[in-house]
């Protein structure tokens, strides 16, 4: 197996599992409270990492810039999708326009960094929503 | 992805009713767009440093949230506090871990591949919650793991 699909397969067993832990968060706590204890724990992971990596030269602008706008997009992504339940959203409707995020990507991808998409890729990228709506299903 | 129920609404002060698009589908959208803008700047990111230095500026950027959250009223709310928190840090762990395989991910292989399929990570939630949680699975939720399936498979060709 090439190391992105197992890194990617590693990534996507991860946060398939913070699908159950955060849900079960939530039966005791806000889920204000919940992504508080979420962020935190990121915060010794980051420590643990600068202790233990050599990072090499001074960080640039450019990436500084990149690297906390992720933390910034990816988190307030999350707020939203609270805030969308909450103001009565129906999941069967919501999961699959907010799972149009991949295709969002790739789109950006494709057209800015030139990214060739194959056929069975958009295929996939396609199915995706969709397998999402089917899983959100209850 | 997290279900909350349409309880008392604390993220938004905002009125429902009056916009011609409603407010849960402007949410919605929005979710859709910040995640999309998310998973392309990762790859803009990781062409330019480590997966690691990449986590740590991910970790500084969730301040901003932070902030934002901090002044919900209902920030410190719930039954049992202790059993939240630690289930939430758990899926801190569990999320950075995961965040540090997708930077290491995208590292070796395009946006347009990675993105799609780590975004099915659904599939592993509804599996592990029949499995441990001893969750019921409904037909559509076994078409959904069966779709999952063929998508990563496209995906990973």
């Amino acid at each position: 197996m090439d190391h992105w699909l197992a890194l990617s397969l590693l990534a996507l067993v991860f946060w398939g599992i913070t699908g159950n832990t955060q849900r079960l968060a939530t039966n005791h706590v806000s889920a204000q409270f919940s992504f508080l204890g979420f962020a935190a724990a990121f915060v010794p992971v980051a420590f643990l990492i600068a202790a233990l990596v050599p990072i090499d030269g001074p960080v640039s602008a450019e990436v500084l810039i990149l690297g906390v706008a992720g933390g910034v997009l990816n988190a307030f992504g999350a707020l939203t999708s609270f805030a969308a339940f909450e103001a009565g959203a129906k999941s069967s409707v919501a999961v699959p326009i907010m799972y149009l995020y991949p295709l969002i990507t790739s789109l950006l991808a494709h057209t800015i960094l030139g990214e060739q998409i194959r056929t069975e890729h958009w295929a996939g990228i396609c199915l995706a929503p969709v397998a999402a709506w089917l899983l959100a299903s209850d | 992805m997290e279900e909350r129920s349409a309880s008392a609404s604390s993220w938004a002060g905002e009125p429902q009713g009056s916009a011609p698009v409603p407010l849960w589908l402007r949410y919605t959208i929005l979710t859709a767009i910040l995640w999309g803008l998310w998973g392309f700047e990762s790859k803009l990111l990781v062409d330019r440093t480590s997966p690691y230095v990449g986590q740590i500026l991910f970790t500084v950027g969730l301040a901003v949230p932070v902030s934002f959250v901090l002044l919900s009223r209902r920030r410190f709310a719930g039954a049992r506090p202790r059993a939240g928190l630690a289930l939430a840090v758990l899926t801190g762990l569990l999320g950075g871990l995961g965040n540090l395989a997708f930077f290491a991910a995208l590292e070796r292989a395009s946006a347009s591949v990675v993105v799609p399929l780590t975004s099915l990570s659904p599939l592993v939630t509804v599996l592990v919650g029949v499995v441990v949680l001893k969750e019921s699975m409904r037909w559509r939720q076994w078409a959904g793991v069966a779709l999952a399936l063929v998508a990563i498979y496209l995906l990973s060709l």
